[in-house]
């Protein structure tokens, strides 16, 4: 069964993005993000190849996903010489430093949009282990988005016969911006107002010297949690890990000697999609609401997180977290320099960030893929904008996986442990 | 003014959830366990924000126990059941 490709703009969030990683130049960081999904055993990669293949038709990359031009260049597949260059697959054993250090050498193997295609998929095995991993150039999809592409391509392995109808239709097609355009330009201009408000100068940087901007370092920890469902709901909710979060964020700014009175802005990206369906496989369909955290000095996680979800609340009275989206999508009309005229600061590149992600269940529909058992995985981001870092949690399972990832020397690993150490407190979990 | 019947809460936040929250494809009925349905706790204050706005109440942080968050119908039961602040 071959279906028509479908046209997925660009959206604001992509554009911002691409553009900060192109304003970095040649050499520039890595703007990999990393899907490793580990196996319990081998992949066959004959059928991945295949389902990859039959994929590739339906892929709206191909067709219209970056068709707007870009003031700063086209990117590779809009290039018409370089025509419809299907994603690479590799195939790696995997040596004595397992999963991690492939991961690694992934973020490290920069993926350049602008002059091959930004994915690749990896399959790894050896005596460490079975892993694939899928890793593309950021801007490209989100961490749901690329559960997404993973699914439709074990869906395609599950029904190998073109004649048999396809489970679930692809949904790639992006949603339009609702609403009228005059509407849509009062809510831009409130994000825009809400930026100037938050971040009026520059956020303090995490790191003692200008920091090398290329290297981005993970570091990963396994748990598990608890099995009472009432606090296993209360402590997944946005707020709390927030809290949990902003607490580990201040345990690094004291050691750092940077003062509790020092509020930080911590952003958190929330899903738009409706619930249910992981919507379209490509772009960031995150809208960004800046959580002005106060230092929590007096330790009290629960307080802070009734006071973000105080705040929150506020955001979604007040369609904060819309005005935002607008304000993000307008980047489409608007050269990059406006944004820069909202946060003067930002165009320097001299800004420190940090970051905090809940991906939730990783595949919660699929035990296996490409039949060999799933039996864990987790995401990890190379954290733009840098320098930069992250807290980024998934679930897999009855795992609990959390990887601190950071960039330059904004973290150390004595920093990267005493956040793991907070984060398993605060959630009560326990070491794997 | 009269406490609203429940059922006619229910019914209404159904529809917000299939309007606002939930995709076509996955719609929520009165009973359906809200969590399992994917209703996370970014998509739960939305709908705690439509209960204040048209019932003018808010459920404290206290209250969101599993009881009453529940489904549609055990979030209409504590609205139906409380006092506007």
């Amino acid at each position: 069964m071959t279906l028509p490709p479908r046209a997925t703009a660009l959206l604001g969030p992509d554009v911002i993005l691409l553009a900060m990683e192109r304003l970095a130049g040649s050499g520039a960081a890595s703007g990999n993000a990393v899907l490793a999904v580990e196996l319990g055993g081998s992949l066959p990669r004959e059928r991945v190849e295949r389902a990859l293949a039959r994929f590739l038709p339906l892929c709206p990359w191909l067709g219209g996903r970056l068709a707007r031009p870009l003031p700063w260049g086209k990117l590779f597949w809009r290039v018409p010489a370089r025509g419809p260059t299907p994603p690479p697959l590799l195939s790696t054993s995997l040596a004595a430093d397992g999963v991690p250090g492939l991961v690694d050498r992934e973020l490290a193997n920069r993926l350049d949009p602008w002059r091959e295609p930004p994915l690749r998929v990896t399959v790894a095995s050896g005596d460490a282990g079975a892993a694939l991993i899928l890793t593309w150039a950021h801007p490209l999809m989100d961490p749901r988005g690329s559960e997404y592409l993973l699914r439709l391509l074990a869906d395609l392995d599950d029904h190998p016969d073109d004649a048999t109808p396809w489970p679930r239709p692809p949904l790639l097609t992006a949603p339009g911006d609702a609403g009228a355009w005059r509407e849509r330009g009062a809510l831009a201009s409130r994000g825009a107002a809400q930026l100037r408000e938050l971040a009026p100068e520059p956020p303090l940087s995490l790191a003692a010297a200008r920091p090398d901007r290329r290297s981005t370092v993970p570091r990963h920890r396994r748990f598990r949690f608890s099995a009472e469902p009432a606090v296993d709901r209360m402590k997944a909710s946005v707020p709390w890990r927030l809290a949990v979060v902003a607490k580990a964020m201040t345990a690094i700014w004291m050691r750092r000697g940077l003062g509790t009175n020092v509020p930080f802005l911590v952003p958190v990206s929330v899903d738009r999609r409706r619930r249910g369906e992981p919507g379209p496989v490509l772009g960031n369909y995150l809208a960004f609401h800046f959580a002005r955290c106060p230092a929590p000095v007096d330790g009290d996680t629960a307080a802070l997180a009734r006071k973000l979800r105080a705040d929150l609340a506020e955001a979604v009275r007040r369609d904060d977290l819309e005005a935002a989206w607008a304000g993000m999508s307008f980047a489409r009309y608007r050269p990059l320099r406006g944004m820069f005229r909202e946060l003067p600061w930002a165009a320097s590149g001299d800004f420190c960030s940090f970051h905090f992600a809940d991906t939730g269940p990783l595949l919660p529909e699929r035990t296996d893929v490409f039949g060999v058992p799933v039996i864990g995985g987790y995401h990890v981001a190379g954290v733009p904008p840098r320098p930069g870092a992250g807290v980024f949690f998934t679930r897999a399972g009855t795992t609990e996986n959390v990887v601190v990832s950071w960039s330059g020397d904004v973290l150390d690993d004595a920093d990267a442990d005493e956040i793991a150490g907070i984060v398993q407190r605060e959630m009560s979990w326990t070491p794997v | 003014m009269a406490p609203a019947p429940v059922d006619a809460v229910t019914a209404a936040i159904v529809r917000f959830l299939n309007a606002q929250i939930m995709a076509e494809t996955n719609p929520v009925a009165a009973d359906d366990e809200l969590a399992a349905a994917g209703v996370d706790s970014m998509a739960l204050l939305k709908v705690l924000v439509f209960l204040e706005r048209e019932y003018g109440i808010w459920v404290p942080d206290e209250e969101l126990t599993d009881d009453v968050i529940r489904s549609a119908r055990t979030l209409a039961a504590y609205v139906t059941g409380a006092r506007p602040a």
